[in-house]
């Protein structure tokens, strides 16, 4: 039985229940309301990011509970996100943020894994200067105080 | 985990799943329906649906927003938790809010988790700390004067740390105590973090000292004499009038804290104090600079290049009858047991070849001190020499002193255990000093040489008291103190092989309460009791709990006392140098190899109401001791080796001039210690130039090599056999 989920912009988003219940939040909704075909109002996320989302769970519609993680070598902190993940995450950095809110505002943590995994390698390999360009920062130190941060996390800096 | 919980209504309608009209599964019904659409969405629907698939990166700035202002501070620590401790560097620098956030204490605490760290133990409240201020600097965006100058502390004096470092010991702290400033406590997870991280990734400030030279100045400060040590390196010493040495007698080194005693040849003693990191970079701001940026390789840790400062040295006046030091102990009871007591005189004793020792006493002057260091004398307190009923004993080989009880093992056997005690009455012409006392309290005469040796010294707190608020109360109810020391040995048997016993004796100041000894189980009975005893015991603030981890059925514990009789000793080859510290004894070999010993003690059985521990039986049953593992990775002989008592972490030195690291992995496998790194200490030897270049040839045939580790939580402290002492700075 679909689901229709309402965006924030009232377009409606006819999806199987099984595909919406990624979403722990629509789970429990669901849940709470029990059999009902009003539709499930979703006042966080607009149309084009809940698109997306809806994508992300018809994928993923049969993935197994997510494990987590036991890492054989903790040393090796890898990032890395599954192929097809990785495609769904080319989108603008905009795209990207908004639907890392909506993931979170759903409660969809695999989605919310990969787009702070996503992020995260923005960041990953980049000087100061270049996150700040990356994002938009406006670099609010003294070249003082740069220096003297730079010092005090010396002893973290990668080989 | 959405799908896992589906509830049965759902569960049901799964059988007719709805044909997905377009290929992703969405079919917005009533697309470009009679609902309004508002302007601002339209525009951003155009934008995002426009370009959704186009690769990042080609976007115009004005798009581009900074994530750790954009999300909550939730999802921006999930990303950032992502990021390396080099990456999370990088970041720091980006501007306030990031600096904010790479400093967030949940941060550090979750990667501390997750690379796997081992929580020190003793420190099992620090995880309540940040639930009191779960997000660490003050919630604006800038840096406030109060955080400027925490950052500036940070820098110059080991601030953060020193809250670590002062109470490390304290079994009941509550780590990082909220009524402390906030920049310590929100640092505490941080530092531990960076600890660890440099324990594993050998980044070690390095400073070294030669005692070479340190004769050196000797001779012409102190000792017209000259010092034999750098004589019998020169191969031309021997019978150099009173001061021949026995070569058996390398300086010998101690520390504890920042504190560095050195006992040379010649009677001499030095006191260092080791600085800290953070000082050391105060000092040369420069290099620092340069280093960072090119990156050194791994195998070269940085070097610092300010030297410890040198406080005192003393040389024994006693001339002619003091034969060389053979021990030096420190007084170890600031830091067992209640809050240290690093400010007043600390204590050190001095063990002589004859039998005899000395006590001394230090001011290690006050480390929060940012200013010039106070001087600090050293200076005798005592000593046995005058006391000719106590000369029978041979040479004092091994000590362990919690002020006030000091016990010795001498080389012919004898254990002895001292109260010393001080005397405000007797006082003679100096007021202000008090006259000590020392009494002889127990004398145990052994029928064969120990050696090695090694003592653990433990004040014995009674299993009855409740760890409530109450706890000084029942202090109270203690009448008279119970300690308990732990001998552990190398015995030869009779085929050459060799054997470790442990020897345990509790004793109060007037009787022995019992003095068991115990030799190494057989592998098969210790396995799955020992596997459940050692980690899982929640409460530890029981010293009986803490440093033996009981916790065996008693069943399975008294089938085992039963086997014990009839359990042959393990054998092991020769035997160069034994450690203890509960519960692990470790010792050393010839044969490049270490041999793990793991100790436990069957449950006393609790009795309601039962005053005095132990009342159930008169005896208590023996701890039990066995086998652990061989460690294998060294290419020359090891040479010494020491326990941090908190990690289980094993540093060991060898003749091959290396240093090796051992971690224990895994929460609950102890059996499992794995060589996480390896320290080429010949890399990074300046002040070795000579012998070095001489190659690996001449250091063979001369024995140069390591002959002393130490190690506490926060550095390593080594001996090379021509008297270079290092000190390797994780903090």
């Amino acid at each position: 039985m679909p689901v229709i989920l309402v965006s924030s912009d009232n377009q409606d988003f006819k999806v199987d229940k099984e595909v919406a219940e990624r979403s722990i939040l629509i789970k429990n909704m669901l849940e709470d309301v029990g059999e009902s075909d009003s539709p499930i109002p979703l006042p966080n996320v607009t149309a084009a990011v809940l698109t997306k989302v809806i994508e992300y769970c018809e994928h993923h519609r049969n993935d197994p509970v997510q494990v987590p993680e036991e890492t054989d070598d903790p040393r090796k902190r890898s990032n890395d996100i599954e192929e097809w993940d990785m495609k769904f995450m080319q989108v603008d950095q905009e795209m990207l943020f908004e639907i890392i809110l909506a993931a979170n505002y759903l409660d969809i943590k695999p989605l919310l894994d990969v787009g702070c995994k996503t992020v995260a390698n923005i960041i990953k390999g980049k000087t100061p200067e270049e996150i700040r360009k990356a994002f938009n920062i406006v670099n609010d130190f003294t070249p003082e105080e740069e220096a003297q941060i730079k010092k005090e996390n010396e002893w973290a800096e990668d080989r | 985990m959405p799908v896992e919980r589906v509830p049965k209504k759902a569960r049901l309608q799964e059988d007719h799943v709805a044909l997905p009209t377009t290929p992703a599964g969405i079919s917005p019904t009533e697309q470009g329906s009679a609902r309004p659409v508002p302007a601002t969405v339209m525009t951003r629907r155009r934008r995002l649906g426009a370009q959704s698939n186009v690769l990042r990166g080609h976007y115009q700035e004005t798009d581009y927003k900074d994530p750790l202002v954009f999300f909550s501070e939730e999802i921006a620590l999930h990303i950032l938790e992502l990021l390396t401790p080099g990456e999370l560097a990088q970041c720091a620098c980006v501007s306030r809010q990031w600096y904010r956030l790479v400093n967030d204490q949940m941060l550090w605490r979750r990667l501390f988790y997750k690379d796997q760290f081992i929580y020190p133990r003793g420190l099992r409240n620090a995880g309540r700390v940040p639930k009191s201020t779960p997000t660490g600097y003050s919630n604006t965006a800038t840096i406030t004067p109060q955080d400027r100058r925490n950052l500036k502390r940070k820098r110059t004096g080991p601030d953060p740390f020193q809250h670590f470092h002062r109470h490390r010991q304290d079994e009941h702290m509550v780590y990082g105590d909220p009524s402390s400033s906030s920049s310590n406590s929100n640092s505490c997870w941080k530092a531990l973090y960076r600890l660890n991280h440099n324990w594993i990734a050998g980044k070690a400030q390095i400073t070294s000292l030669s005692i070479q030279q340190l004769s050196h100045q000797d001779q012409l400060f102190f000792h017209p004499a000259g010092s034999s040590l750098s004589r019998d390196m020169e191969g031309v010493g021997g019978g150099t009038g009173e001061k021949h040495m026995k070569s058996t007698h390398s300086p010998i080194v101690q520390f504890q804290g920042p504190i560095l005693l050195i006992a040379s040849p010649g009677d001499m003693v030095h006191l260092w104090k080791i600085q800290s990191a953070a000082e050391a970079n105060e000092e040369t701001p420069g290099r620092d600079g340069s280093s960072s940026s090119a990156s050194p390789s791994p195998l070269a840790p940085l070097e610092s290049s300010k030297q410890p400062e040198f406080w005192q040295t003393y040389r024994s006046s006693r001339e002619g009858t003091v034969s060389g030091i053979s021990c030096l102990a420190l007084d170890r009871s600031s830091t067992m047991g209640g809050f240290s007591t690093t400010t007043g005189w600390q204590k050190v004793m001095v063990g002589y070849d004859s039998g005899h020792f000395s006590i001394f006493e230090y001011l290690p002057g006050d480390i929060d001190d940012t200013q010039e260091n106070t001087p600090t004398t050293l200076r005798e307190i005592g000593n046995t020499v005058d006391l000719p009923a106590w000369s029978d004993v041979g040479g004092i080989q091994s000590a362990s002193f919690l002020y006030p009880i000091l016990t010795t093992c001498s080389d012919d056997g004898t254990i002895s255990i001292y109260k010393i005690q001080e005397d405000h009455q007797h006082s003679l012409d100096h007021s202000d000093e008090p006259r000590h006392w020392c009494r002889l309290l127990h004398r145990l005469y052994g029928s064969s040489p120990l050696s090695p040796v090694e003592i653990e010294l433990r004040p014995v707190v009674t299993q009855q008291l409740p760890p409530s608020n109450d706890e000084q109360d029942h202090q109270h109810e203690v009448t008279r103190p119970l300690w308990r020391a732990l001998i552990t040995f190398g015995l030869q048997l009779m085929d050459g092989l060799w054997t470790v016993r442990l020897q345990e004796i509790e004793f109060d100041e007037q009787f022995i309460r019992h003095s068991i000894e115990t030799g190494v189980e057989d592998e098969s009975d210790f396995e799955h009791a020992a596997a459940s005893s050692f980690h899982g015991n929640g409460r530890g603030d029981i010293e009986d709990e803490t440093y033996l981890r009981s916790g065996i059925p008693l069943s399975s514990a008294e089938l085992l006392s039963a086997r014990l009789e009839s359990a042959g000793h393990a054998q092991i080859g020769t035997i160069s140098a034994i450690t203890i510290s509960s519960p692990y004894v470790v010792t050393t070999h010839p044969d490049n190899t270490m041999n793990v010993f793991h100790m436990a003690r069957p449950p006393v059985v609790k009795q309601g109401g039962a005053g005095v521990r132990g009342r159930g039986s008169i005896y208590p049953k023996p701890i039990r001791f066995r086998h652990l593992s061989t460690l294998y990775g060294h290419c020359g002989a090891v040479s010494s080796v020491a326990i941090e008592s908190r990690s289980g972490r094993l540093v060991s030195a060898s003749m091959d001039r290396s240093i090796k690291v051992w971690t224990m992995v895994g929460r609950n496998r102890f059996d499992q210690l794995e060589q996480r790194r390896v320290h080429q200490c010949a890399l990074s030897m300046n002040d070795l130039n000579q012998s070095w270049t001489l190659g690996a040839r001449v250091n063979r045939e001369e024995g140069l090599g390591l002959v002393w580790v130490g190690t506490d939580d926060e550095k390593i402290v080594s001996m090379n056999s021509d008297g270079t002492v290092k000190v390797w700075l994780f903090s």
